[in-house]
């Protein structure tokens, strides 16, 4: 057996099964890799994608692998955001995983977990983009898939989930009303709840990110790593992940980790500011960023604990400042993000201007969601010109804007 | 009478579901101590009396968290139920 589980808390240990909770103090599971050797030489010459880390990820067969082609995905250096803002920024771009999101990530991991043991659906409680990521895998491993989602996501993401022909089911309420009802699935109805039931798997993807970025930056860390915080699953799997690679021998320090998360659902931020890894939940989130609106944050306190061991902090954007952020991504550098994304980046430029991040640092952003997941954001208040197809009415509706246009003779 | 629902590794020590004559969720705690031994009693609560970290407490729909805690007050119809803090997003 190259891994096993174990409690997080206490420490028993566990097979590697269909378990996600300690039998004795309830705590959540993790995995353990025993005795994983990576060469450097080796391993830049795999696949680029996220299963080039194979013995890193908790499958026990490639066999098992559902792969579509998630990760690896370009680590693009922010020019203009960097010189305006005076440290070296990277973006991780997610955005172009093959279902616009880094959930691919854990999901791959989740779905292929699913198909070894034998499962014939799977099922997910997401904020939209785990659900469109879980159906995408389910139609590639040929298993039935079931999403639960609040029923006020963003319309985008019901339309990608129902491409891939899942089952939706949208539910009055919360994000923390769904996962409640998801929880009851897994425990009275025993369904595979990827993201619950077998959790300790389905978090290992993430940590791919954190690999990736250590080779594109040819085995060096930024400075800074900022995560968009939902759950806090997502940042406390980078800092697994940096470690890994540390404790391997293939890194020589860690990245300072930022965790981001929006105003109107900030309890990891408001938990921190407090000095405390206590989290109080926030009842009804309230903020254009849906993906990470979950008040009641299961790996909150891990997350907290990843950001003060590595010397790091958690911030906040607003949903003017994470707009605004949306429209600099995209007007400067050619990424458009949703919501999620703009986060880390409101969230730098705001830390870069207290000097927390100081001066000439390096910063890598995750940019873990797409901007055709959130259209209405940016198309408030877009009305273009409409025009006859005739050169002179095209003449007059640019007339008085840009010369670059004219520089024909 | 309020029902009690208990899920997952907690109901092993009880009977899955029961009925209690509980005024609220903290003499619930109690009356169910008193039925189904310690054992539930300090999977629920640690030695002072809170609530632990990994179990949560609905009344009904709504968290108690974002109700009076465990202070929160029981009526006869009310349904409580007790799980594991099962992690997902
Ligand atoms: C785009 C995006 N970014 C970040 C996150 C945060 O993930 P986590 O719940 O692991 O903190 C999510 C969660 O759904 C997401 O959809
Ligand atoms: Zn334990």
């Amino acid at each position: 057996m190259r891994f096993h589980l174990e409690c997080r808390e206490c420490s028993t240990p566990y097979l590697p099964q269909k378990v996600a909770i300690c039998e004795n103090c309830l705590a959540p599971l993790d995995v353990v890799y025993e005795n994983v050797k990576i060469e450097k030489s080796e391993l830049e010459l795999r696949e680029k994608n996220m299963w080039r880390y194979f013995e890193l990820l908790p499958i026990s067969s490639k066999k098992s692998i559902v792969n579509l082609g998630t990760g690896f995905t370009p680590l693009l250096k922010a020019e203009k955001i960097s010189e305006s803002l005076g440290v070296s920024l990277y973006l991780k771009n997610d955005t172009v995983n093959p279902t616009l999101s880094f959930k691919d990530r854990p999901a791959g991991v989740a779905v292929s977990k699913a198909v070894e043991f034998g499962d014939k659906a799977v099922c997910c409680v997401s904020t939209g983009n785990l659900a469109a990521s879980v159906a995408a895998h389910a139609s590639k491993a040929g298993i039935e898939a079931y999403v639960i989602t609040p029923q006020n996501i963003e319309r985008e993401k019901f339309t990608q989930i129902a491409a891939y022909s899942a089952h939706v089911i949208a539910v009055k309420g919360t994000y923390d009303d769904a996962n409640r009802l998801a929880a009851l699935a897994s425990l009275e109805l025993g369904w595979n709840v990827v993201n619950i039931t077998s959790r300790p798997y389905y978090v290992e993807g993430s940590k791919t990110i954190a690999y990736e970025i250590c080779e594109q930056l040819a085995w060096n860390v930024p400075d800074f790593v900022v995560v968009p915080c939902a759950s806090g699953a997502l940042l406390r799997s980078i800092h697994r992940g940096f470690k890994e690679f540390y404790e391997a021998g293939l890194i020589y320090s860690l990245p300072r980790l930022v965790g981001a998360q929006a105003a109107g659902c900030a309890p990891l931020v408001k938990a921190f500011y407090r000095g405390t890894t206590e989290i109080e939940p926030v009842k009804e989130p309230d903020t254009v960023a849906k993906s990470i609106a979950i008040g009641d944050p299961a790996d909150g306190k891990y997350a907290i604990r990843s950001v003060l061991e590595t010397d790091g902090c958690m911030e906040e954007a607003d949903d003017r400042e994470i707009v605004e952020a949306i429209r600099l991504l995209a007007s400067k550098e050619g990424v458009f993000a949703e919501p999620a994304g703009g986060v880390t980046v409101a969230v730098t430029k705001k830390l870069v201007e207290l000097g927390f991040i100081e001066k000439g640092s390096s910063v890598a952003c995750c940019i873990t969601g797409n901007g055709i997941k959130a259209q209405e954001l940016v198309l408030e208040g877009f009305s273009p010109p409409v025009i006859e197809p005739d050169i002179k009415e095209l003449a007059r509706a640019v007339s008085g804007e840009v010369e670059e246009l004219h520089a024909k003779s | 009478m309020p029902k009690v629902k208990l899920y997952g590794h907690i109901a092993r020590y009880s009977s899955p579901e029961l009925t209690v004559a509980s005024r609220n969720v903290r003499e619930l705690l109690e009356d169910l101590c008193k039925l189904s031994g310690s054992r539930l009693g300090e999977l629920i609560l640690d030695s002072q009396g809170k609530l632990r970290e990994f179990i949560r407490i609905y009344v009904n729909q709504t968290d108690i968290r974002y109700l009076a805690g465990l202070e929160t007050e029981l009526s006869s119809d009310d349904v409580v139920t007790i799980m594991p803090a099962l992690a997902g997003g």
